[in-house]
């Protein structure tokens, strides 16, 4: 049975919280299974935050609300976290940070330790990330040769002199914490690095779209998806890849299509509010047959909602995206390997069938970090379908099949001419009904060949269930840990990856369930209203969650028990 | 069939006597004297009488929506700027609806030229108030007539930076060719602002109210001269027309993007090496 334990710390933006959870992800993913997921306030210095650090014996991809131990890194930390915490729970930090009438309460350890201090005598404050960072891996005995290599590789283009302060700041929390033996009720899994990469689902789907062939991202910054056009960015020159931050989302999607029509692979990545304005353009990509990917990243809406926190709320924003009928594909990851494997498949996909492909993420899974298994990329998507024209090419050429072989201008003898008005083959604007009628029809075909390509689901558990617990994108995680962890027989656990279109053999998996869970983070039950819109499917009982967070593995074990026998 | 040309009997959607034929006249005689193959030319328009133009001439188009023809010109260009690329629209599609398109492409000197149909009238929406129509214009919106002050398209342009700033009148079907094609040649970002009247609904602004109300630049207009262009693009009495300002040399999108630092082949051209993304994996 898989073990784990919850580490959190607790401050103001701006302390280097980020920089602690990325050292000791780094450092412990070499010997345990880690997961990580944060929790920020909408505002650039000040406020809390609070990043959880999960290590077991076994896989995990899930947010855990019970805290082990509790990282105290200003006086008001506690405040937000008094919930989480129980007897059992560990808390760090400076004394003052903690009144007296709680701790009588509290019953549990506090470990009283003056970081901002060893900071200070270590060089200023500055190196309170790289003190605490010290103090945890003494805690948790972890190597410190490896810990100071990464000190020194992190560090070494600042000069030999902030390597060696850090140096000293790290021995100086080691020491302490190495002090406090606390050791795990696990032991190390062993050289998990050798097969395992750290990265986050932003990484994850940015190297999908790489592997995608993706040489264009433009987009309009919103959180949570800006993170993509910042990694692209980063890899532009190594890749080639042209990046724009188009004035709107308007420009944004509008150049992503100039970008295909001309013969690139562009991207926008976007979140709820910027995809609304995205919606017109979408519904051109739609009539042009002009393919483009959008990314995606939801968070809670409406309007602005939570700027920084999490939810599945954008579902059906995507499947009805933009005016008017035409096919278009969305696809969810759950795992980081899915965001890998789907990013790049998105622009196979949107390339092969001249569509609009969304991808679509959130803030949880954008932001959190765990561990993928390494793997190589299938050469099968990498495979462009636009052709040399002839001298009589024919942009929407009929009586070929929903999909006319796409041109690109400059590349062959022929003219290139696409439409958003209603037109004929050559992609001239006609009013003429039969042709408007066969048009259409032509593209509302696409569907039934993209279901050809579906990307499949994924069936878990109790391969005999009778019982079916389905769910979408970030909630993967911590469904299949509640599942693993929770006693529900007959149990199966159904994961969609591809969301639109539904492919009709779904209904295999429901027949078999006497009992139908839908588990969403967004408050109408988004995904159970399209299985019945799109394949009839009635579902027995919802389990929503949309208060901004990520659903906790108690709290959804809880749920779980309530409408799974 | 010369290039550029279409085939006979063209059932063109503008009503007999609209300043556009004249228009199309001279972009296809343009295209024509720069020797430039069709294949390469791709139009990039929006939404509206003047929008349809690429659909009749033999060229690549990419006719997408009102307003936003730039970001898709800019973006073509910018995958791969061996093309010639061209936006165009009306004053309402490129100033009103596409008015912030307008602004940040400017900004950005893409290597594209924009030809705006400037018919101070909304068109196809059958005789509205555009960001251009004159003070007191009536409509069956505006009851009282523009209360409005109208856009001035010319000075924008050159406040935010433009390259290539003209305009001319659709009735000079040799000037508005020699302008677009000095257009098409400046390296740069080429606003072409075209005065044409539309017969059917705007019955102020006629082809003897443009022939009055406009002037030709002269040798003594300086067009590398910043101030003196401004100055011009100022005039309302009587609107100067020609070239107003033209500064070479400087660079375009294209030009500064990271990804054509060091390797000039068109985006579209390259190929994406796999196992360098696989070693993202692997790292
Ligand atoms: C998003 C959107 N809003 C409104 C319209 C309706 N519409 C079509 S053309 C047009 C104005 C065209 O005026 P202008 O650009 O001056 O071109 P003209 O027809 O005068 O040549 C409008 C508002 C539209 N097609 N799309
Ligand atoms: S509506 Fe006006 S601008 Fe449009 S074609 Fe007719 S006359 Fe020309």
């Amino acid at each position: 049975m898989n073990q784990s334990i919850t580490l959190v710390f607790s401050g103001e933006a701006g302390q280097g919280i980020q920089t602690i959870e990325d050292f000791l992800m780094t450092v412990l993913s070499k010997d345990y299974f880690v997961f990580s997921c944060s929790d920020v306030m909408s505002r650039v210095r000040g406020g809390n935050n609070t990043t959880e650090i999960r290590i077991s014996n076994g896989e995990v991809s899930a947010y855990k609300e019970a805290i082990d131990v509790l990282f105290l890194l200003n006086d008001h930390s506690l405040e937000r976290l008094k919930s989480r915490i129980h007897k059992g729970t560990i808390l760090v930090g400076r004394e003052d940070y903690v009144d007296d009438a709680f701790l009588d309460a509290f019953g549990g350890t506090f470990l009283k330790y003056d970081f901002e201090k060893m900071a200070k005598e270590a060089g200023g404050k500055l190196f309170l990330n790289t003190v605490i960072f010290g103090f945890t891996t003494g805690m948790l005995n972890v190597d410190d040769g490896t810990c100071k290599e990464l000190i020194e590789e992190r560090f070494s283009s600042k000069g030999d002199k902030i390597v060696q302060d850090n140096f000293q700041a790290f021995d100086m929390g080691y020491k302490e914490g190495k002090d406090y033996d606390f050791s795990l009720s696990f032991s190390q899994v062993g050289r998990l690095d050798e097969t395992m990469k750290v990265l986050n689902g932003t990484q994850a789907v940015g190297i999908g779209f790489l592997g995608g062939g993706c040489n264009a991202v433009c987009s309009y910054p919103m959180s949570p998806s800006t993170g993509v056009l910042i990694y692209l960015a980063g890899k532009s020159k190594d890749f080639g890849v042209l990046v724009e931050q188009a004035e709107d989302e308007i420009a944004a999607l509008n150049m992503v299509l100039g970008i295909w029509y001309a013969g690139g692979r562009g991207l926008a990545t976007t979140s709820g509010g910027g995809f609304s304005l995205m919606e017109e353009a979408m519904s051109l990509s739609g009539m042009t047959e002009t393919p483009c990917v959008v990314h995606l990243a939801q968070r809670p809406g409406p309007a602005t909602g939570l700027p920084t926190r999490t939810e599945q709320g954008d579902l059906l924003q995507a499947v009805f995206a933009g005016h008017g009928d035409y096919p278009k594909i969305i696809l969810a990851p759950g795992t980081l390997r899915d965001g890998v494997e789907l990013g790049q498949r998105a622009f196979y996909l949107a390339d092969k069938y001249q569509v609009p492909v969304v991808v679509l993420t959130d803030q949880f899974y954008l932001e959190s970090i765990g561990l993928m298994e390494r793997f190589e990329l299938d050469e099968k998507y990498t495979e462009t379908f636009i052709i040399e024209t002839k001298e009589d090419y024919l942009r929407y050429r009929l009586g070929e099949g929903p999909i006319s072989e796409r041109g690109i201008p400059g590349y062959g003898k022929g003219l290139v001419k696409v439409d958003s008005d209603e037109h004929d083959e050559e992609g001239t604007i006609t009013e003429d009904f039969g042709v408007r009628v066969k048009m259409h029809e032509k593209r509302l075909a696409k569907k039934e060949e993209i279901l050809k390509d579906y990307v499949l689901e994924e069936l878990q558990g109790d391969m005999d269930y009778d019982q079916l617990v389905v769910g979408w994108g970030s909630t993967y995680g911590v469904v299949k840990e509640c599942l693993e962890t929770g006693n529900y027989p007959k149990t199966g656990f159904l994961s969609l990856k591809q969301l639109y279109p539904l492919r009709k053999d779904l209904v295999e998996y429901f027949r078999k369930a006497k009992n139908v869970v839908v588990v969403e983070n967004n408050s109408n039950g988004q995904l159970a209203k399209l299985l019945q819109m799109e394949l009839g499917i009635k579902v027995d009982h919802q389990v929503l969650q949309y208060d901004g967070a990520p659903f906790a593995v108690e709290n959804l074990k809880a749920r779980l028990e309530e409408v799974l026998r | 069939m010369k290039n550029f040309e279409m085939k006979e009997g063209l059932d063109l959607a503008w009503c007999p006597g609209c300043g556009n034929f004249n228009i199309r006249d001279s972009i296809i005689q343009a295209l024509q004297e720069l020797e430039l193959k069709p294949q390469n030319v791709v139009f990039s328009s929006g939404i509206g009488q003047a929008a349809k133009m690429p659909q009749y001439i033999g060229a690549n188009y990419f006719n997408g929506l009102h307003g936003r023809a730039m970001p898709v010109a800019v973006a073509i260009k910018g995958a791969n700027p061996e093309l010639t690329v061209i936006a165009e629209g009306g004053d309402g599609d490129m100033y009103g609806e596409g008015g912030n398109h307008f602004i940040h492409n400017v900004r950005r000197n893409p290597d594209i030229t924009h030809l705006v149909h400037n018919n101070m009238v909304y068109g196809l929406t059958k005789g509205q108030a555009s960001p251009t129509s004159r003070k007191d214009f009536k409509t069956g919106v505006q009851i009282n007539g523009v209360v409005n002050e109208p856009m001035n398209p010319l000075a924008l342009a050159l406040v935010l930076g433009a390259t290539f700033v003209a305009r001319v009148f659709s009735g000079d079907k040799e000037q508005v060719k020699d302008v677009i094609k000095a257009a098409i040649e400046h390296k740069g970002y080429a606003l072409v602002d075209i005065f044409h009247p539309c017969v059917s609904f705007n019955k102020v602004n006629t082809y003897r109210w443009y022939k009055e109300h406009t002037y030709p630049l002269d040798g003594s207009h300086d067009p590398t001269d910043w101030n003196m262009a401004m100055a011009a693009a100022m005039e309302s009495d009587k609107f100067p027309l020609g070239v107003l300002y033209k500064k070479e040399g400087l660079a375009t999108f294209a030009d500064l993007q990271p990804v054509y630092e060091e390797d000039k082949t068109a985006i579209v051209r390259r190929k994406r090496d796999l196992s360098q993304v696989n070693q993202l994996i692997m790292e």
